[in-house]
Order: C-alpha cells, then sequence, then structure tokens
C-alpha cells in the first residue's frame, strides 16, 4: 500500500528544507489552511491525514495496528521514506505531537526539529501527575462521539474522497473536514485519551518547541510544562492563544513562533 | 400587520422555543436568551463573560475544543451536532446544536450564534439505534459463521448416512447377480432391500434438503448436459422393483439435450411418480413422460383414482404435508415440497391438474439457461 | 495395446461398492482390477502397463486420497486417464489432472458405464 495515497499527502511549496505538518485529533490537514501557505515559500509543506481521517484511506485502517500511536508513528515514518525526507521540520497538533516524537525516536534522522502544539504525555491523571481527565470522564467522551456521527453514512464516503462518478457533491463537503467512520473516530478517541508517553519524552534526541496554549482545556499549562521538562534540551512559548487549536484561531501568532524556532 | 418593534423581537428571542446563545471573538458568551437561562437553572449573568465550555460536561468541553471550534474556524458553521450541558443541578441535558459565525467584511469574527433543541428523546432513539446495529452486526457475524458450520454438519452427516446405503445397494446387487439365489423368496428379500434402501435414501435427501433449504442454503445445482433417459429410465425401475404390482407406463421422447442437475431431475422425477403411486388408483397405471418441444423441457405424472381435494391444491406444495394418507405408506411429506424447489432452482415450475379423469403432475423448464446457483425465495 | 477389453482399475475403500463396480463393468466388457486405496493402486500400476484409466474414490483412507492418487499417476503414467468420484467433496477441473472427468455419488450404473465408454474410446 503506497504510503503517499494511504494518507493523502500533499506537498505543496518547492523549499529545500522540509516542514511536515500533523494534524491532531477530531480533524484532518485542514486545519493548517491558515498555516501552511506562509511557509510555501521557505520550505517543501508537507500535509498529510492519518489513517481514518480527511482523505486518508479507511481500507488501509487495522483496528490492531491502530491501537497504539505507534502505527500512526510507523505510518509518519513510512511517509517520510517515501518523500526521501532527512532533517525535516515536524509540526505536530495535539496527540501528532507525541506520534511526531515517538517517529522521531523511531527514526532519528527524520527530523532535524519537533514542535509540539498543545501537546500532553498523558491525558488521564495518574497520582500526582494531572492529565486533566478522569477514566470516567474519558469512558463518557467515548460514549458522546457515538452520538455525533455528523451525518456520516457509508454511502458517501467514496465521494470523500474524489469519487469522480459524483462530482455533484463537490470538493468540499459540509463537515467533511472533521468528519469520518464513527467506529474509527472512536477507536482514534480512545486511543489518543489513553495513551502514556511519559517515559518516551527522555528519548528524544532532536531540538524542540513547545507551544502551549493558555486555557487549554485538552492540554494545560502544567502538561505543557511537563513536556518541557522531560525532553531534553527543549523550549517551551506560551501563546496568547486561547483554546486548545491555536493553528486556526490565531494561526499569526503559530506562524510566527515556528518561524523564530525553525 | 404593522413591523414588530424592537420589543416583540426582543420576546421572539428571549422567550423562543430553543436555547440561544452568541459568544464574542474572543471566545465569551455575550448573549443568552431565558429558554436556555430556565433550561439550564443558571441565571442569565451567571452566562455572560463565561466560556461555553464551563457549561458543558467534559465530554462535550472535549469536543467542543476538537470539533466544534476548528470546524466553526474553517468551515464557518456546523449544525445538527449533538451537545450536552451540565445544568446547575448537575444534570446531564442532551441538546442537539446548530452554530453559524458572523464575519465582517475583512474576514475577522464579530460573533458565533449557537441554537440548541432539547433533544432528549432524540438522542435516546438515535442512541438506541447505534446500539441495536451493533447488536445485529455481531449476531449477523455469529450466524454466519454458525451457518458455515451447519453446512459442513450436513455435507458431512449427508455423505457418512448415504455411503453405507450405497454399500448395502451394492451388497444386494451383487447377490442378485450372482445367479446363485434361484429361490423366489430369496429373490423377494433382495428386490425388499433394495427398495428399502431406495426409500431411505430418498428420505435422507429430502431431510437434508428440507434442513438447507430451511436454513437458508437453497438447493445447489450442478449442471451439465448429459443422457437423461437413462436416469428417468433407473428411477421407474427402482419405483417398479419396490412395488412389483403396480403398472408405471413410460413414454419419454427426450430429442433435445437439457442442460440440468440430472441427480436432482432423478429425485423430482421419483418424488413425483413415488407421490402417484401413493395416492393414485392401485389398479390403474401410473403413466410417466417426458419431451422437449424446442423451448422447454416437460416431465410429467399421470394417475388415476380420486380427485385431489381443492383445500389441498393450494397446501400440496408445502413442507409436511401429507393429505390424506394411508397409515402404511410412510414419509414426511417433503416429497412434492422439494420437488417444486428443485422445479424453482431450474427456473421452471410444476403444475397440477386434478379431476376424476385423472391427475396430473407436469415440471417444465426452459432448455437455455446458464448455470447458477439459486437460493430459497 | 495387449487386450482387447480397455483395462480398469478401480480404487475404493468400501468393499461392497468396490465389488458391486468391478461387476457392473465386467459385464459392461471391460476387464477390471480393483484396489482398496492408494498404497495398493501404486503397487498394481508399477507391475503393469496396462492399465487404461483408474477410477478412484477421493476420500480414502491411507496415505493419499484420490486427489493425491490422480496427481501422482499423472505424473508417473501420464496416459493413464482418471476418472473421480465422491459423495461428499465436490471437485472442480482445477483439481484433477487435465482432461480427468468428476462423476459425483450418487451415480446411476448405466452414467459410469457411459462415462468410461467415453473416456476409452468406445462407442
Amino acid at each position: 500500500m503506497n504510503a503517499l495515497k494511504r494518507n493523502n499527502v500533499r506537498v505543496i511549496g518547492d523549499g529545500k528544507r522540509a516542514m511536515v505538518l500533523a494534524h491532531g485529533f477530531g480533524c484532518d490537514q485542514n486545519m493548517w489552511r491558515f498555516v501552511a501557505p506562509e511557509f510555501e515559500n521557505e520550505f517543501q509543506v508537507v500535509l498529510f491525514d492519518h489513517v481514518g481521517a480527511g482523505g486518508s484511506d479507511l481500507s488501509a485502517y487495522d483496528k490492531t495496528k491502530y491501537s497504539t500511536l505507534h502505527g500512526y508513528a510507523d505510518d509518519l515514518v513510512e511517509i517520510g521514506a517515501a518523500l526521501g525526507l532527512k532533517d525535516a521540520v515536524f509540526v505536530g497538533h495535539s496527540v501528532s505531537a507525541m506520534i511526531g516524537v515517538l517517529a522521531s525516536i523511531k527514526a532519528p534522522d527524520l527530523f532535524g526539529r519537533l514542535v509540539l502544539v498543545g501537546p500532553s504525555a498523558r491525558y488521564i491523571d495518574d497520582g500526582d501527575y494531572k492529565g486533566g481527565f478522569s477514566e470516567k470522564q474519558i469512558a463518557e467522551l467515548l460514549e458522546f462521539l457515538e452520538d455525533n456521527h455528523m451525518g456520516w453514512s457509508a454511502a458517501m464516503a467514496p465521494s470523500i474522497m474524489g469519487n469522480p462518478d459524483r462530482p455533484e457533491l463537490g470538493e468540499e463537503l459540509t463537515n467533511s473536514f472533521c468528519r469520518t467512520d464513527p467506529e474509527i473516530a472512536k477507536a482514534f478517541a480512545r486511543v489518543t485519551f489513553t495513551s502514556d508517553n511519559r517515559s518516551d519524552l527522555s528519548k528524544v534526541t532532536v531540538p524542540t518547541l513547545i507551544l502551549q496554549c493558555s486555557q487549554d482545556i485538552i492540554a494545560s499549562e502544567e502538561v505543557g510544562k511537563f513536556v518541557r521538562d522531560r525532553i531534553p534540551g527543549s523550549e517551551i512559548v506560551f501563546l496568547e492563544a486561547t483554546g486548545h487549536c491555536p493553528n486556526l484561531s490565531a494561526p499569526t501568532e503559530v506562524v510566527t513562533a515556528i518561524r523564530a524556532y525553525v | 400587520m404593522s413591523e414588530p418593534g424592537s420589543d416583540e423581537y426582543r420576546e421572539l428571542f428571549e422567550h423562543a422555543p430553543c436555547g440561544y446563545l452568541t459568544i464574542g471573538p474572543d471566545g465569551r458568551i455575550t448573549k443568552v436568551n431565558a429558554t436556555l437561562a430556565k433550561w439550564t437553572g443558571f441565571a442569565p449573568d451567571q452566562f455572560i463573560g463565561q466560556r461555553l465550555h464551563q457549561f458543558l460536561n467534559m465530554a462535550g468541553r472535549i469536543y467542543y475544543e476538537t470539533h466544534i471550534a476548528p470546524l466553526l474556524w474553517m468551515q464557518g458553521s456546523f449544525n445538527e451536532f449533538a451537545l450536552d450541558f451540565e445544568t446547575a443541578a448537575g444534570e446531564r441535558l442532551p441538546t442537539i446544536a446548530n452554530a453559524a459565525e458572523r464575519r465582517d467584511t475583512d474576514g475577522g469574527v464579530q460573533f458565533t450564534a449557537l441554537v440548541f433543541i432539547k433533544a432528549a428523546d432524540r438522542r435516546l432513539y438515535e442512541r438506541q439505534l447505534v446500539d441495536s446495529r451493533s447488536e445485529l452486526r455481531v449476531s449477523l457475524a455469529n450466524e454466519r459463521q454458525t451457518a458455515e458450520l451447519r453446512e459442513q454438519f450436513i455435507a458431512v452427516l449427508g455423505h457418512d448416512l448415504r455411503n453405507p446405503l450405497a454399500a448395502i445397494s451394492a451388497g444386494a446387487r451383487i447377490l442378485q447377480r450372482s445367479g446363485n439365489l434361484q429361490n423366489e423368496k430369496e429373490l423377494r428379500v433382495l428386490d425388499m432391500i433394495n427398495s428399502t434402501v431406495t426409500r431411505m435414501s430418498d428420505l435422507i435427501d429430502n431431510i437434508l434438503d428440507f434442513a438447507r433449504g430451511r436454513l437458508g442454503g437453497g438447493i445447489t445445482l450442478h449442471r451439465a448436459i448429459r443422457p437423461l433417459e437413462p436416469v428417468l429410465e433407473q428411477v421407474v425401475d427402482e419405483l417398479r422393483t419396490a412395488s412389483p404390482q403396480r403398472v408405471i407406463q413410460t413414454r419419454f421422447e427426450i430429442a433435445d439435450p437439457v442442460n440440468c442437475d440430472h441427480t436432482r431431475i432423478g429425485q423430482l422425477a421419483s418424488n413425483l411418480i413415488g407421490n402417484a403411486l401413493t395416492h393414485g388408483a392401485r389398479d390403474m397405471p401410473v403413466r410417466v413422460g417426458a419431451k422437449t418441444n424446442g423451448n422447454e423441457f416437460e416431465f410429467w405424472v399421470a394417475n388415476a383414482g380420486e380427485p385431489i381435494p381443492d383445500s389441498a391444491m393450494e397446501k400440496l406444495f408445502e413442507p409436511f404435508f401429507r393429505g390424506d394418507v394411508r397409515a402404511s405408506r410412510q414419509g414426511l411429506g417433503l416429497g412434492l415440497h422439494i420437488a417444486s424447489q428443485i422445479a424453482q432452482a431450474h427456473g421452471g415450475r410444476i403444475d397440477v391438474t386434478s379431476s376424476p379423469e385423472e391427475t396430473r403432475f407436469a415440471f417444465s423448464m426452459p432448455l437455455a439457461q446458464a448455470d447458477e446457483r439459486i437460493g430459497k425465495p | 495395446m495387449s487386450s482387447m477389453k480397455p483395462v480398469i482399475l478401480i480404487v475404493e475403500d468400501e468393499f461392497l461398492l468396490r465389488m458391486d463396480s468391478v461387476e457392473i463393468l465386467e459385464d459392461a466388457e471391460f476387464e477390471v482390477i480393483s484396489a482398496a486405496n492408494a498404497d495398493e493402486a501404486i503397487a498394481i500400476l508399477s507391475a503393469r502397463s496396462d492399465v487404461h484409466l483408474v477410477f478412484t474414490d477421493i476420500q480414502m483412507p491411507g496415505s493419499m486420497d484420490g486427489l493425491k492418487l490422480a496427481s501422482f499417476v499423472r505424473d508417473r503414467w501420464p496416459p493413464i486417464k482418471i476418472v473421480a468420484t465422491s459423495g461428499h467433496v465436490r471437485a472442480a477441473a482445477k483439481d484433477l489432472p487435465e482432461g480427468s472427468v468428476f462423476l459425483p455419488k450418487p451415480y446411476r450404473g448405466v452414467e459410469l458405464i457411459a462415462t468410461l465408454r467415453d473416456m476409452t474410446g468406445i462407442a
């Protein structure tokens, strides 16, 4: 299975160095739409969808493989290999921050710099560690996701992948950026929110920047600082942007912060 | 009617049959209507200046940050999503919501408007649908697995039951052939062994076919073009042997090749002739004919005797229907049912006519057919 | 050809069925030898060279079933024709050597005779 096709990889711009933008839980590569164009001139910007999101090949979804973040990290390494990437910049949002960390540990030459936007090494509280959520709350989330199928229907799926037989559906379907197979969405949520990568942080060998939002209920400041403390030589920048998706709510601030680091 | 004044609009807003809330560009609530305040048990001024996620349960908060907010930024609106409030009393208020952004001329967000409809029943209904669909999927997977096992079991059972029977038949044939047995009685015994084996074999065939059909398998056909007359002749011979005092007259004129499953057609013939022997007048011949006429293959069996009562005509081909049967003649009442299934599988039919002069079962099937597996309708 | 009658080797493990088939085919002017399993069949085929056709059941005890025997026979003695039968398994064309015939059980004696006459070239 061709990794570029499987993950709906798009490359824009023609800089010498590559910058890989990885979307987080909930949506797809479209969430970089305000950030990606800003780097087109200096970088080869690589956008992709995790398997199960956006325009990725849903038939490649394998329950076992994607039951841990390592499955997603393997895909990322494959994409890097397919494009011949070396020493690239990685910008990972939300759960993709940890996916990028894992990929970097697996393939140390792949990325030269890591930028982690709203990262969290573990979401569920554990003793003194305050991830921000209880197990019960995560269970409620998984239940709740089932109530939000967002009009997903298997019949429409091919059109999201660009089925030439149904041109009337147009290119951008309503909700398509965040809509996917509810089964897969639920599984991805489970993998994300039950993940624990605290022990992986110290193995990172690449310069890392953490972008931390204020009042982010998904990845609090405390959680961001924890990541900074454990990744050797990493830095943290506190954004004024609030909420969990600064790449959408405050793209300029994000672009500035990234540019300053790379 | 005059234009509504701002007071009327205000009334419409405050007491709309839905909850209404607006959020400013900084993410803080700027307006809330009385309906939503009442539903949630918070005073309106408890909303103003706060963030929406403070009124949602945790799942809702996560969903808001990961799906709703991004979609609003990317798409400007989001409709028909579910959201749960946490009321002042700590209870869950399920709603369905629409959200839309209002932007100014250079694209900046002026405010976001959200509308909420109470949806406890609808959400519950949807949830039940989703749950039962999951259950069905699991059931289906189990069913399929069980069906496979059943198929295998039927196949093995059939084979294991038929093999020893075939051996018994073979043994009887050997003895008959040997010529050592001159004694009338002994020869008669061998005849009876054969006919009993035939009866048992038909019974097994019928039971297994029935089981397979009922269990969803349908009758599988293996079509070929081979001479059909020998098959029919042998069926008649077996039945003559089993009922030596009965007369079976045959007239076979099969001019064209018939693409059919010979074993099954033999089974159909056996069932129809057997039926005629059971129910027809014992002192009159049973007449059997077969012919092709260009488009069709026809096979018919006719007997004299009491006509089939009207009440029975409708149920003839139903499983286990035995009509008025003399106690000595056993049978499960499956023969005609199976025959009709075989007819259908070949794309054909069985027609019945019955009068005091004659009762006739006529099977006809088209000659032109592709090889296919036809399941039970 | 050393014999006027075609020589048929029947391979069938069920005693009565084997005996019955031998008699049916002898009555139909074939010369018939029989074996109860694949090993016996191979011993017979190794000892004489005039067998025209092997008629074998598929389900048999022993080292080889009918399908494996068929393939062995085709491999070692390519001119020998093969007819296979079974009440349980339905063999497809690809399971048997090229040019072989599968006769499903139950078959009528006349069908067997017709098939064998067909394959050994007797009208």
